[in-house]
């Protein structure tokens, strides 16, 4: 019994385990979201996290700062600087210390890696797989969001193609909500291939530790390459080391030597160096208190408990306060059937919108039930990839049903600022009417949009909702619903 | 170590190689659960329900693995030490880079060790080699648009997931068999050299390359400068971006379709 109370106390989490464990709760501190299926408006989504940590998780509270990184290259300067101005400080003031510390996907990898199974450990041949994510974060971070900048899409290769930590905390997880039953819709060759990587890499993490961290993220990559110049970390003392090597044996990462691009930081070197040579470098507070007086311990004591405090109550208090935020409170879940639709009345649906032109917003309004055509509504923004790509199939959709269907495109008005510049560049003279819903998303809600885009619904010359779509369409898809509403 | 101690062990490791294996079986079902899933034909193939089902099929491996799972948790607080955490690198290369740091270089030139890394370098050189052809070989199948999509235009998962496996096949098998190789070849080098050390005159520790990079000053006006491309950043309007992209679900960023 002795042995397993013991073994229960050698279990308590380290230091670094209940940074993390914080960490990753505050940063999804929106526990409303995981009861509602949707994901947080409000406006702390403008500053960017540290860590990889999904912003389109029901919980998240934060931007991700690779999201940003890669849709900030087809925007504006101002952003790109913006993002790039907030990973820059995080390089120099942490380093790679955030991979080890305050990433909440490293912490799952963690945790999985502590089931009791044969373990694979590091060796010169997972020393070249390391590598393998300098490519990552040159090609799918920088090369092809940039070449795609050029035509004005934004394209975020890495969240598309690989990114795990999206597909657990914004698919899998939304996905799992009862609310969003008709994202099932979309699923296709992208989720099929998407899956199968989170799987595999669940399933290697129990046996290789942090296996994301070391061969594929893009962020620990880039974070590493400023550990020898940032503030927070650790360091070793030349003249006390022996090169005994007993931290680079220790660590379960490729590193050469203490402090180097692969190095996260953790500080499990720094206890079982014999000579003391490696220490943190930037804070005195990680330091361990001398204990040999009951001063000493007291005080201790006391900042431990003043720490712990404060830390708890900045978690519950972040917690209260986004589950009260009225920017989650138009984010109700949207019940309505298909048949509920159709039943509404018209003017539930009616609704005067601003109509946008390449000068501005206007005065002028549009009502998609007043068009006396087929109308079809589609819900879009510049920042979104799928919205961009599908806009010129309702381009030629306008033209060649111009006598009996109106196409209205409504642009979502947090950045209606690019929305000109963008009609501009690309449908100076096309038909269709492209509108702004100033009622932050109310008419967006109230025609069952579940928060993804694009979103399209189509109504009949009746003004009656006939179809919707929740993913990106192609022209033959358009075809098609119009086709078959005039046949009727 | 007594008898039973050993027997305990023995068990410990058997339930954790069992739980290794259930943990990839259950990984191998569900991945097939949800290929199949894909593969059924139809237009939405995904649904809740038909997830629901690919769920319920699979329930036996997933229920012996969260078993195996609770098992094992509870022997290991009784038996320490069955999988260790520690490293052990006895083998490895790191413990060459240690000596050579510690003692002078120049007294690791010996041919026998030169020719320890003759054998190494072919080795890698041959690994690249079969890497190469393999990827190149996937890379001309998957550049041909006729093998990479099917009929109606969708990438053909499974094909191409084939074709990877079989070009990789000779590669990677080649791979684990260098592995012994090097280890050997580690093992002789790290024997030689200890013996070499042993007599080689001890080295004078390296000192900071570049102590402006380390100062005070250069960090903070580091940091003033980014916070001055942040400032500007966000002055002119660039979280607006930011914001829109964060608080609004782009589906196929997210992998969903």
């Amino acid at each position: 019994m002795k042995k397993v109370i013991g073994k229960l106390k050698a279990l308590r989490p380290t230091r670094r385990k209940i940074i993390q464990l914080y960490t990753a709760l505050l940063f999804n501190a929106n526990f409303k979201g995981f009861y509602t299926g949707r994901i947080y408006k409000g406006n702390t989504k403008k500053i960017c996290m540290p860590g990889i940590n999904c912003y389109s998780c029901p919980g998240a509270v934060t931007a991700c700062p690779l999201g940003s990184l890669q849709g900030s290259f087809s925007v504006n300067r101002s952003t790109l600087f913006y993002v790039g101005g907030i990973l820059l400080l995080y390089c120099f003031i942490f380093g790679r210390m955030i991979c080890g510390w305050f990433c909440p996907f490293g912490f799952i990898q963690e945790l999985l890696y502590k089931i009791k199974t044969p373990k694979i450990k590091k060796s010169p041949i997972t020393r070249i797989f390391a590598f393998f994510k300098y490519f990552v974060l040159v090609f799918f971070v920088f090369v092809i969001p940039i070449m795609y900048a050029f035509r004005n899409t934004p394209f975020p290769a890495f969240c598309k193609y690989i990114c795990p930590a999206g597909t657990l905390e914004g698919g899998v997880a939304l996905l799992s909500h009862k609310n969003n039953s008709r994202f099932f819709e979309m699923l296709g060759p992208l989720f099929t291939w998407k899956f199968l990587l989170l799987i595999s890499i669940i399933v290697a993490s129990i046996f290789i530790f942090r296996i994301f961290c070391r061969f594929i993220c893009p962020l620990g990559a880039l974070y590493g390459l400023f550990n020898k110049f940032s503030v927070f970390g650790v360091k070793v003392d030349n003249d006390k080391c022996t090169y005994c090597n007993r931290c680079v044996n220790h660590c379960k990462l490729d590193i050469k030597h203490v402090g180097d691009t692969e190095c996260i930081s953790c500080g499990d070197c720094v206890d079982i160096c014999p000579t003391k040579a490696i220490s943190w470098k930037g804070t005195k507070a990680f330091r361990p208190m001398p204990e040999d007086s009951e001063k000493n311990k007291k005080a201790r004591f006391i900042s431990r408990a003043v720490a712990t405090f404060l830390a708890l109550a900045v978690l519950i208090g972040a917690v209260i306060y986004f589950w009260n935020d009225d920017s989650n409170a138009t984010s109700e879940p949207q019940t309505q059937t298909q048949t509920e639709q159709n039943e509404s009345t018209d003017s539930e649906y009616s609704v005067n919108l601003k109509i946008v032109t390449a000068a501005g917003i206007t005065d002028d309004t549009v009502n998609p039930l007043h068009t006396g055509k087929i109308t079809i509504v589609n819900f879009w923004g510049t920042w979104c990839t799928p919205c961009v790509k599908e806009l010129p199939y309702f381009d030629q959709i306008a033209s060649d049903y111009a006598d009996t269907v109106s196409v209205i495109a409504i642009h979502t008005n947090m950045v209606s600022d690019t929305a000109p510049k963008h009609i501009e560049d690309n449908y100076p003279d096309s038909n269709i009417i492209f509108a702004i819903d100033l009622d932050k998303e109310g008419y967006y809600s109230k025609l069952g949009g579940l928060g993804g885009y694009p979103y399209t619904v189509i109504f009949d010359e009746n003004g009656h909702i006939v179809k919707s779509f929740v993913e990106a369409l192609e022209y033959k898809d358009l075809q098609e619903a119009i086709e078959t509403e005039l046949s009727k | 170590m007594s008898r039973r101690n050993n027997v305990i062990m023995l068990v410990g490791k058997i339930m954790g190689i069992l739980l290794s294996v259930s943990i990839i079986i259950t990984g191998i079902c569900i991945m097939m659960q949800c290929v199949s899933i894909y593969n059924s034909g139809a237009k939405n193939q995904f649904s809740r329900e038909k997830v629901e089902q690919a769920f319920s099929d699979i329930s036996v491996p997933i229920i012996i693995t969260v078993l195996l799972l609770i098992a094992v948790t509870v022997f290991n607080l009784f038996v320490s030490g069955v999988f260790s955490d520690k490293q052990n690198h006895k083998n490895s290369s790191y413990v060459l880079r240690a000596l050579n740091l510690k003692k002078d270089i120049s007294a690791l030139n010996d041919p026998r060790i030169l020719n320890e890394h003759k054998i190494r370098r072919i080795n890698s050189y041959i690994l690249a080699a079969l890497s190469i052809t393999g990827f190149g070989i996937f890379f001309a199948y998957v550049l041909n648009p006729t093998n990479f999509f099917d009929s109606k235009g969708n990438p053909e998962i499974i094909r191409v997931m084939s074709a990877f496996c079989i070009c990789i096949v000779i590669p990677f098998s080649y791979a684990i068999v260098s592995v012994f190789i090097n280890n050997k070849s580690l093992n002789r080098e790290i024997e030689i050299s200890r013996e070499l050390v042993k007599i080689a005159e001890p080295k004078k520790a390296p000192t900071s390359s570049n102590k402006l990079i380390h100062s005070f000053y250069f960090k903070l006006g580091i940091i003033i400068i980014c916070a001055v491309i942040l400032l500007y950043g966000y002055f002119s309007g660039g979280t607006a971006d930011v914001l829109a992209k964060a608080s609004n679900l782009c589906t196929e960023c997210i992998g969903l379709g």
